[in-house]
C-alpha cells in the first residue's frame, strides 16, 4: 500500500518541532542569566550580570585579596561596592563600563572569576565620548 | 568649493547620460531569442535525468551501489531518460554535457526500447 | 573635496531610484531599451559609489581633519595603512564600503547576467535598486561620512586594538561576505517577480553564494585568529552577539549551498530554497544591525545609535515584502518529486539542512532573548557561552556524522546491503581510531571522543571517495594514478571541491575539540626563579624588561620554559602601555608546535621585578584551524572554478542564440 503523504513532511515537521521544544525548554529552565543594573539589584539573591560604570578609586589586587571599586549605573547615580577576584582586562580602569556576573553577599557583589569584561570604545559611536 | 560642486554636476550630467543612451537608440530592439519557460523546464528536466542516469553508472562503477540495486533502478531511470529526451527535444544540441554524453543518451533512448 | 563626496551620493541614490521605478516599470512592460537604461542605472551606481569612496580615503590619507570622520577615527601619527583601514573602522565610512561593494556587485551582476537571460536580469534589476536604494539613502540622510566642521588641529585616533593587520584584511571579508549574499536574493526574488519556473537563477548565482560563503566563512576565521593571538585571552571565538552576527548567515548559507544541489538534481524543495535564501540576506543585514545598533551588549559595540530602527525597518520590508511575494508564486514554486526514503542521500541533504537551520535558529534565539525578556518581564536575561555549547555539541556532532555518510549513500533509495559494503571501511577506521583514542586518554570528555571518532569517520570517508574515483578513471581512460585524479576533480570541480571543503571542516572541527574539550589551564603567582608545570611544560620566570616602543611602553615578563629537560627557549607575556591613547593592551605569548600543533599560550598580569601572575593555557591541536582555513580556501576554488564549455552550454540554452555570441 504506498503511503500519499511524503515521509519527508513529516520528518521536517517532526524534526523542527523537536528542536524548538529543546532550545525552548532549556532557556526556560537551565538557561539565562538576568542582566541588571547596579539601582536594580537591592536585596536580590542568586548569580545576576551586573551592568555599570566603574567609579572612583580602584583598589586592591585581583589576584589577591580581591579588586575593589564602586560600581554606577551608567545613566543613574545608585551604585554598589564590588569585589572581584580573576582575570581583569586590560582596558579596565576606573570610568569605564564594564559587566560582570556574580552575587550580592550581605551589600558586596561579589563578582565570580574570570566574569569581568570591559566594553571596547566602541567604533560606532554617534557622538564621541572623550 | 565650486570646484566640487562642479565636478559633482558633472557626475550627475554623465550619469543621465548613460542611463539615457539605451533610451534615445533609435530603430527597433530585436526580437528576443529567448526560449520559452516549457521549453527551459523540459530542457532541465532532461539534463536532470541525465546526470541522474549518469551518476547511477559512476556509482555502480565505484562500487557504492550493488548489482542488484543497479538493475532495480537503472530501469525506470532510463525510461524517464527517454521520455524527457522526447520532450526536450525541441532545444538544440550541445546541451549535453560532453559529446561522448551525447552518444550515451543516444544509446539509452535506444536501449530502453529493447526490454532487458 | 566633501562636497563632491555627498553629491556622488546623492547621485547614486537617484540612479538606485530610477533603477527601481523604471526597472520595475520596464520589466512590467517588457520595454527592452527601458531596462536597459535601468540596468545602467545600476552600473552608474557603482561609479557613483566608487567616487564618494575615493573622496573619503584621500581625505583619510591627506589627513584632512575638517572632515568630522576624518578627525574621529586617524591622527597625525597614524601610520598609513591603519589610515586606511579607518574608511570602514566607524559607522559611516563601513555604511559606505557596504554601498561600494553592493554596487559593485551589482554591476557585475548585470554585466553578467547580460549575457544570459534578459528577462531574468530585467526583475532582478529594481530589486538589486532597493537594496542600493536603502543604503544609499542611509548615507545620504542619516550617517553621511561627510559631516565638515573647523579643521582641528589632530585627529582622535584610531583605538590601538585595532591598529594591527587584521583590521586590514577582516571587516573587508566580512562585507564581502554579507554583501554577497544580496545577489542570489536578488535573482531569486527578480525569478519570482517573472513568473519563471526553471532554475536559471540558481544556476547564475551559484558562484555567487559560493564566492560570499567562502569569503565570509575566512573573514570568520581571520576574525577568530585575532582574537586569539591579539586581544589574547585563551580563546578564539566566545559566543558574543556580533561574532554570532557573521555565523547565523552563514549557516543559513551553508544550507542553501547544500540544498540547492538537491533542488538541482531532483527538483525538489524549491520552496525551502527560496526561504533559506531570503533568510540568508536577512540575517546578514541583521547581523549588521546587531552590531551597529548598540541594543546588545557586547565587548564589539556599545553605542546607542539612531541607525538601528532604520536598519529594523527594512529587515522588516525585506522579509515581508519577500514572503508575500513567495506565497503569491507558490504554484511555480511546487515541484512534482518527492522524498522516496528517509535513507537517501536527498535525506542527507535534508538532514543536514535541519541541523544547520535549527542551530542557526538557537543561535538567533539565544542573541535575542535578552531583548525579548526585557520586553516581556522588564529586565534582560542573557545566555552565555555554556547554551551556545550544549547547542554546538547537539546539532554539531550529528552534522559532522552527516558529512562523512552523505557521499555513501546513493540518490533516491539506499539498500541496506549497498550500505554495509561502503560503510564497513569508513566505520572500521572511526572504531579503531576511537579506541586508540581511549588508550591515549581521549575518554577524558566524551563529547571530545564522540567528536574525534566522527571525523576519523569523516576523514575516510572522503578519502574513500577520492580513491574509488581515481580508481574508476584510471579504468576508463587509463593513465597514470596521478593523471586519473586530475582528470577526476577536474571533470567535477563542484564535487570534489566540496569534498575538500568537508575536509576542511573536519580539520576545524579536531582543532576546536582539541583546543577545548582537552587543553589545560592554570594560574600561579611565580617569584623569579620560580617555575610551575602545566601539562609536559615546566615554565621558570626570569624577571621583567621595559622597553620603549614607538608609541607605547613594552613590559615584558621573561619566562623559560623547558620540556622533558630541553630548554624551548624564553617567551614573553606582557602589556603595552600607549602614550597617546592612554590605554594598555595585552601581549600574549605564543609559542606552537610544530610536530603536534599545540599551543603553549602565556598571559602575564601584575608584571614586577620580582613576581609575575601568569595565566598559562595549553591547547592541543588548535593550530589545525588555521591550516583548515588554508584547505578551505583551497576546496572552494577548485568548486568554483569556471568552466568555459558548461558556460557556453548555459549562455546558449537560456539566452539564445544571440547570448552565445555575446558570452
Amino acid at each position: 500500500m504506498a503511503r500519499r503523504a511524503s515521509p519527508a513532511r513529516l520528518v521536517v515537521a517532526l524534526g523542527v518541532a523537536a528542536m524548538l521544544a529543546v532550545f525552548l525548554v532549556y532557556t526556560a529552565i537551565a538557561g539565562g542569566t538576568p542582566q541588571l543594573r547596579p539601582g536594580e539589584l537591592n536585596g536580590r539573591t542568586g548569580e545576576v550580570a551586573l551592568i555599570g560604570k566603574v567609579v572612583g578609586r580602584v583598589s586592591g589586587d585581583a589576584r589577591g585579596s580581591g579588586l575593589r571599586f564602586r560600581l554606577r549605573d551608567v545613566k543613574g547615580t545608585a551604585a554598589v561596592p564590588v569585589v572581584y577576584r580573576g582575570s581583569v582586562p586590560d582596558l579596565f580602569r576606573s570610568g569605564r563600563d564594564i559587566s560582570l556576573r556574580g552575587e550580592l553577599r550581605s551589600g558586596t557583589f561579589v563578582g565570580k572569576p574570570g566574569t569581568l569584561v570591559t566594553k571596547c570604545p566602541s567604533k560606532y559611536t554617534d557622538k564621541k565620548q572623550t | 568649493m565650486s570646484v566640487e560642486l562642479l565636478l559633482g554636476a558633472l557626475l550627475a550630467a554623465a550619469a543621465v547620460a548613460f542611463v539615457a543612451v539605451p533610451l534615445l537608440r533609435g530603430g527597433e530592439p530585436p526580437p528576443s531569442e529567448e526560449p520559452a519557460q516549457e521549453t527551459l523546464v523540459a530542457a532541465e528536466e532532461r539534463d536532470r535525468a541525465l546526470a541522474e542516469l549518469k551518476e547511477l553508472e559512476f556509482d555502480h562503477r565505484t562500487g557504492k551501489i550493488t548489482d542488484e540495486d543497479y538493475r532495480a533502478l537503472v530501469q525506470p531511470l532510463r525510461r524517464r531518460a527517454a521520455s524527457s529526451l522526447a520532450n526536450g527535444a525541441t532545444l538544440p544540441r550541445g546541451t549535453a554535457e560532453h559529446p561522448s554524453e551525447q552518444h550515451f543518451s543516444e544509446g539509452s533512448a535506444s536501449s530502453s526500447r529493447s526490454d532487458r | 573635496m566633501p562636497e563632491l563626496g555627498r553629491a556622488a551620493l546623492i547621485v547614486c541614490l537617484g540612479l538606485a531610484v530610477y533603477a527601481v521605478a523604471a526597472g520595475s516599470y520596464a520589466a512590467w512592460k517588457r520595454r527592452q531599451r527601458l531596462a536597459e537604461s535601468a540596468e545602467n542605472a545600476i552600473l552608474a551606481a557603482f561609479v557613483a559609489a566608487l567616487v564618494a569612496s575615493a573622496v573619503l580615503m584621500i581625505a583619510l590619507v591627506d589627513k584632512d581633519f575638517s572632515l568630522v570622520y576624518v578627525y574621529e577615527h586617524t591622527s597625525l601619527e597614524l601610520p598609513r595603512a591603519y589610515t586606511i583601514s579607518a574608511f570602514w573602522g566607524g559607522q559611516e565610512g563601513s555604511l559606505l564600503l557596504w554601498l561600494l561593494i553592493l554596487t559593485g556587485f551589482s554591476a557585475l551582476a548585470v554585466i553578467l547576467g547580460r549575457r544570459s537571460s534578459h528577462s531574468l536580469l530585467a526583475w532582478t534589476v529594481p530589486v538589486l535598486g532597493g537594496v542600493i536604494l536603502f543604503f544609499s539613502l542611509l548615507l545620504v540622510a542619516v550617517a553621511s561620512p561627510f559631516a565638515t566642521q573647523t579643521a582641528a588641529a589632530d585627529g582622535l585616533g584610531l583605538n590601538p586594538s585595532l591598529q594591527n593587520p587584521y583590521m586590514l584584511a577582516h571587516p573587508p571579508m566580512l562585507y564581502l561576505g554579507f554583501v554577497g549574499l544580496t545577489i542570489p536574493f536578488a535573482f531569486a526574488m527578480g525569478a519570482l517577480l517573472a513568473r519563471r519556473s526553471d532554475e536559471l537563477w540558481i544556476v547564475v548565482t551559484r558562484r555567487w553564494t559560493l564566492v560570499a560563503w567562502t569569503f565570509l566563512g575566512f573573514g570568520q576565521l581571520l576574525g577568530a585568529h585575532w582574537a586569539y593571538v591579539e586581544v589574547g585571552w585563551g580563546g578564539y571565538f566566545a559566543w558574543d552577539p556580533v561574532e554570532n552576527a557573521a555565523l547565523m548567515p552563514w549557516l543559513a548559507a551553508t544550507a542553501f549551498l547544500h540544498s540547492v544541489m538537491i533542488q538541482e538534481k531532483r527538483g525538489m524543495l524549491k520552496i525551502w530554497n527560496v526561504l533559506l535564501v531570503v533568510g540568508a540576506f536577512a540575517l546578514a543585514l541583521f547581523g549588521t544591525f546587531l552590531t551597529r545598533s548598540g541594543i546588545l551588549s557586547s565587548i564589539h559595540s556599545f553605542t546607542e545609535g539612531s541607525i538601528g530602527p532604520w536598519f529594523l525597518t527594512f529587515i522588516g520590508l525585506v522579509v515581508a515584502g519577500s514572503l508575500a511575494l513567495i506565497l503569491s508564486r507558490l504554484p511555480l514554486l511546487r515541484s512534482k518529486t518527492r522524498l522516496e526514503s528517509p535513507i537517501s542521500r536527498e535525506a542527507t541533504f535534508l538532514y543536514n539542512n535541519l541541523l544547520l537551520v535549527a542551530f542557526c535558529l538557537t543561535i538567533l534565539w539565544g542573541v535575542i532573548y535578552p531583548i525579548l525578556t526585557e520586553a516581556l518581564r522588564g529586565e534582560p536575561v542573557t545566555v552565555g557561552p555554556p547554551y551556545y555549547n550544549f547547542f554546538l555539541n547537539a546539532f554539531g556532532l550529528p552534522l559532522l556524522l552527516l558529512m562523512g555518510i552523505g557521499p555513501l549513500i546513493a540518490w533516491r533509495r539506499a539498500s541496506l546491503r549497498g550500505l554495509s559494503r561502503t560503510f564497513a571501511w569508513p566505520l572500521g577506521i572511526a572504531l579503531a581510531i576511537g579506541v586508540a583514542l581511549v588508550a591515549l586518554g581521549a575518554g577524558s570528555s566524551v563529547p571530545g571522543l564522540v567528536g574525534y571518532t566522527f571525523c576519523a569517520f569523516v576523514l575516510s570517508s572522503i578519502g574513500l571517495e577520492f580513491a574509488r574515483g581515481t580508481r574508476a578513471r584510471q579504468a576508463l581512460s587509463g593513465g597514470s594514478w596521478f593523471a586519473a585524479f586530475t582528470e577526476l576533480v577536474g571533470r567535477n570541480r563542484r564535487r570534489y571541491g566540496g569534498y575538500i571543503v568537508h575536509a576542511s571542516i573536519v580539520l576545524l572541527a579536531i582543532g576546536v575539540i582539541g583546543s577545548s574539550a582537552y587543553d589545560t589551564t592554570r594560574e600561579q603567582r611565580l617569584r623569579t626563579g620560580e617555575s610551575m608545570r602545566v601539562g609536559d611544560y615546566t615554565l621558570t620566570y626570569r624577571g621583567s624588561t621595559q622597553e620603549r616602543g614607538a608609541n607605547a611602553m613594552e613590559l615584558r615578563a621573561l619566562v623559560d620554559v623547558e620540556r622533558g629537560g630541553e630548554s624551548l627557549g624564553t617567551m614573553q607575556p606582557g602589556k603595552n602601555s600607549y602614550f597617546a591613547e592612554q590605554q594598555v593592551s595585552n601581549e600574549a605569548a605564543i609559542r606552537s608546535d610544530r610536530m603536534s600543533g599545540e599551543d603553549l599560550f602565556l598571559i602575564a598580569e601584575q608584571i614586577g621585578r620580582d613576581q609575575v601572575f601568569l595565566k598559562v593555557l595549553v591547547k592541543p591541536l588548535v593550530n589545525l584551524i588555521w591550516i583548515a582555513g588554508f584547505v578551505f580556501l583551497g576546496g572552494a576554488l577548485i568548486a568554483l572554478w569556471p568552466d568555459a564549455r558548461e558556460q557556453r552550454r548555459l549562455a546558449l540554452r537560456y539566452g539564445g542564440r544571440e547570448a552565445l555570441s555575446r558570452a
